[in-house]
């Protein structure tokens, strides 16, 4: 362990481990295995995997951000050559499957649970957001799939709808939910708003800010992808599928979507390229795959294409803030004030709620002492696609907002930007520190990390 | 030019199982190792995490091979088969060092001890009196048994600690579950040029400064936040998921129109690390996966208001489009001289503006 501070030159140019004296491992930059073999073409990745006898899978989506369902007509896709299924919500529910579950559920601040309307395996009656599954195909080639797409026939009622995050509970806003009577999903509170807003209220300086965080998406390089095959004899599934969590696939799809023993589905993550969080459990198109390949009796796969991961992978961030922060004559932090509506899209994804319902207001007042603090974020629904976990889920956006406060403070007090953050900074005595958001931060050195900051820039 | 500052701080580890569920959670927050060694004295090490990136297989190697005093040559990492390998938490939050990372350490704690149980009952010494270097136990009167030599025996059966709970084989499992998350922190520092004719902004340089505990393989935690950085940079400079307002349709629906960062959109780069021990593992590990998404929006931002500051700019929204940074900039000139704000649409975009399709 090193002392925190005299802190050691790090030397990050790779070395082979052969060349290093046995046992002294750790701390060295050691070269990856895998680089060699994945840069010249040797990684394997789903899509690479071909299964005797393989099906295809391909996906009717809805066009529509937000319509009801009047009719659908498969029979034209059925007849198709080549077409071995065609699979849409009433056959899921007509053999009584499941659903995914949102595994990091997060309360109204009164203790209601949440309004939860999870992502469906199969869009049914009604469409909440372009890309909303409504039927699947499984055909010979994955050119006779995509074709057999083309011949179902939809029809819609199209609603007016919703994508702005900022809109969501606003009277006038279209339901994406009716039976909630509202676009709220949850509403977490945190601190004390009345000694936070006489704080506020009483600061020599007081920033007030409205500010976005850009809705993204994480497009890993390689899609996502899932061959399964299902073996009659031993009723036995093996799946292999683009995840970062093989675990937790195989129990959504055993415990929850599909109803079979978790011991009788393999999942094997052979390499995976990137992921940033939308790897996760349970994207909906794996559990049709599964299930296909059981119905048509062979290995059943779907990869997507970029238009579809587009469309479907979840995406990330998306929220609109309102806040404030107070700062005495001296630059100091007297409270922070922030109000944020977070979009989830038009249904939850597994652990969705907690990226702006838990990580996001857990890193809300970063390094900075923060005596007073009222915090609320409202997770609501849009007519977007799903969000969830993307690469900092929920704290860039926390760092977003506490750091643009800090920096306007610094600016209209007139006082240096980097003295104003050494003001404020906690200091390793501190820790652990805990905040009014709740969390208790472990270990640190913060200004010991801002001076070899401005060492290293020659600021 | 401007210069932007952010400071701030990550939570890493998923946590301990208790404090998910106390969550509603319906995962646990531990992680599973195996340790196997093989007759042969090599070794297999499976882990419930899934790499898709990160380079487990040598930083797991590595912690494994030191704990255990072999050579890292002999182990072989195994993901990513749930028939294989116990149940498993998986890659993300930051969580497979600290946690993962921790659960090797102590299945090769616990295949250790049964190793050196095996070499004092051969050399004829208590496992005390042993010294062990290079994959070679010895007494103090210089007779010695390799690691190798100690698994086949342990294969074999046989030449084994007469005791009635001493069996044979050499492997451990643990399921380890952590005692907290962990807090890396980070500061970052960005230089732009912002074109005061075009809103182009070009990041000139950046700096970072990341304390993550203990670092295992620091080659691997700067490329950590170099990719971290090319993200957090789309998301301030050009990534912006567009849905129309009045029909809902997804208007960035490929790379045509939703644009991600490229080779030429990373800046100068300069990283540095302190390393302030996580309290909370024998590693003193944190997680070090998502600093550079965490900051780039912050500082990169921060950098732009300072540039257009003495302009009447007090904030600017993301993505940093060139024409956003444009309209901010006609904008505050117009608010300033009093003039009531000039027609936007006159006046195109200049050449090396970034706007598509004219959609915002």
């Amino acid at each position: 362990m090193n002392d925190a501070d005299t802190p050691r030159v790090i030397a990050t140019e790779g070395i082979e481990a052969s060349t290093v004296e046995d046992a002294q491992y750790i701390g060295k930059p050691l070269l990856r295995t895998e680089d060699r073999r994945l840069l010249t073409g040797k990684g394997r990745y789903v899509d690479d995997v071909v299964l005797p006898g393989m099906a295809w899978c391909a996906f009717l989506r809805s066009s529509h951000a937000h319509a009801l369902i009047t009719r659908i007509d498969t029979q034209a896709a059925r007849e198709a050559p080549e077409v071995l299924r065609v699979i849409t919500a009433d056959e899921w529910a007509a053999a009584d499957m499941g659903a995914l579950t949102v595994v990091h559920p997060m309360p109204f601040s009164d203790g209601r649970p949440m309004n939860t309307a999870t992502r469906p395996v199969f869009a049914r009656h009604k469409v909440n957001h372009v890309g909303d599954i409504i039927a699947a195909v499984v055909a010979n080639t994955r050119e006779a799939a995509q074709d057999a797409v083309e011949l179902i026939q939809v029809e819609f009622e199209e609603l007016q709808s919703n994508v702005d995050v900022a809109k969501a509970l606003d009277q006038a806003t279209p339901l994406v939910h009716e039976q909630f009577g509202s676009n709220a999903v949850f509403d977490v509170r945190k601190g004390d708003e009345a000694a936070t807003r006489a704080a506020i209220d009483g600061a020599h300086k007081i920033v007030e800010l409205e500010l976005r965080s850009n809705r993204l998406a994480a497009n890993p390089i390689e899609p996502r992808s899932y061959a399964c095959s299902y073996d009659a004899s031993e009723e036995r599934y093996t799946l292999y599928a683009t995840t970062q969590q093989p675990h937790y696939l195989r129990r959504s799809l055993a415990v929850y979507a599909l109803f079979i023993p978790e011991h009788k589905l393999q999942v094997i993550a052979p390499n995976v390229g990137g992921s940033f969080g939308i790897k996760g459990n349970f994207p909906v198109e794996v559990a049709t795959v599964v299930w296909a390949s059981r119905l048509v009796g062979r290995p059943v796969k779907w990869t997507a294409t970029r238009s579809e991961s587009m469309m479907s992978d979840t995406q990330a961030r998306d929220h609109f803030t309102k806040a404030r922060m107070g700062f005495d004559a001296d630059g100091r932090i007297v409270g922070m004030e922030v109000d944020t509506l977070a979009a989830l899209g038009g249904y939850l994804s597994n652990f969705a709620p907690s990226i702006p319902g838990n990580s996001y207001p857990q890193t809300i007042t970063g390094l900075y002492r923060t005596p007073n603090l009222f915090f609320r974020v409202r997770g609501v629904y849009t007519n977007t696609v799903p969000v969830d976990a993307y690469r900092g889920s929920g704290r860039p956006e926390a760092t977003w907002v506490n750091e643009r406060l800090v920096e306007n403070g610094a600016r209209e007090l007139g006082i240096d930007v980097v003295d104003l953050r050494k003001k404020n900074l906690i200091g390793p005595q501190d820790f652990p520190y805990r905040t009014l958001s709740g969390r208790s931060y472990d270990s640190g050195n913060p200004p010991l990390l801002l001076e070899k900051l401005l060492t290293l820039s020659g600021y | 030019m401007g210069i932007g500052l952010a400071c701030f701080l990550d939570k890493a580890g998923t946590g301990p199982s208790a404090n998910l569920a106390s969550r509603g959670g319906l995962h646990g927050g531990y992680e599973t190792a195996v340790i196997r060694v093989h007759s042969d004295g090599k070794v297999s090490l499976f882990a419930g995490t899934h790499c898709h990136g990160q380079g487990h297989q040598i930083t797991y190697a590595a912690i494994a091979a030191q704990r255990m005093g072999i050579d890292i040559a002999h182990i072989s990492v195994v993901e990513g088969d749930t028939d294989r390998i116990p149940f498993g938490n998986g890659t993300w939050g930051g969580r497979s060092v600290s946690v993962a990372g921790t659960a090797i350490f102590k299945a090769a704690d616990e295949v250790m001890a049964k190793t050196r149980r095996i070499a004092a009952h051969v050399l004829a010494c208590d496992a005390a009196a042993l010294l062990y270097t290079k994959g070679i136990f010895s007494n103090v009167a210089g007779k010695s048994i390799s690691f190798a030599n100690i698994a086949d025996l342990a294969y074999h059966g046989a030449n084994l600690p007469r005791d009635a709970a001493f069996s044979p084989g050499l492997e451990a499992t643990a399921f380890y579950d952590p005692p907290d998350s962990n807090d890396p922190q980070a500061m970052h520092l960005a230089v732009v040029e912002v074109d005061a004719d075009t809103g182009v902004v070009d990041i000139q340089q950046y700096f970072t400064a990341d304390d993550c505990g203990v670092l295992i393989n620091p080659m691997i935690v700067e490329g950590q936040v170099h990719g971290g950085l090319a993200q957090g940079i789309g998301q301030a400079m050009m990534e912006n998921v567009a849905y129309d307002a009045v029909s809902g349709q997804l208007l960035t629906g490929s790379f045509m129109d939703y644009a991600m960062p490229r080779a030429d959109s990373m800046p100068v780069l300069k990283t540095t690390f302190i390393e302030t021990p996580a309290p909370s593992n024998p590693l003193g590990a944190k997680g070090a996966s998502e600093s550079g998404t965490i900051g780039a929006p912050a500082a990169i931002g921060n950098a732009v208001v300072d540039a257009l500051w003495h302009l009447g700019v007090r904030h600017i929204a993301l993505p940093l489009t060139s024409e956003k940074v444009w309209r901010a900039m006609a904008q505050a000139r117009a608010e300033a001289s009093a003039v009531p704000p000039v027609e936007m649409a006159i006046r195109p975009p200049g050449p090396s503006s970034h706007t598509r399709n004219g959609f915002r």
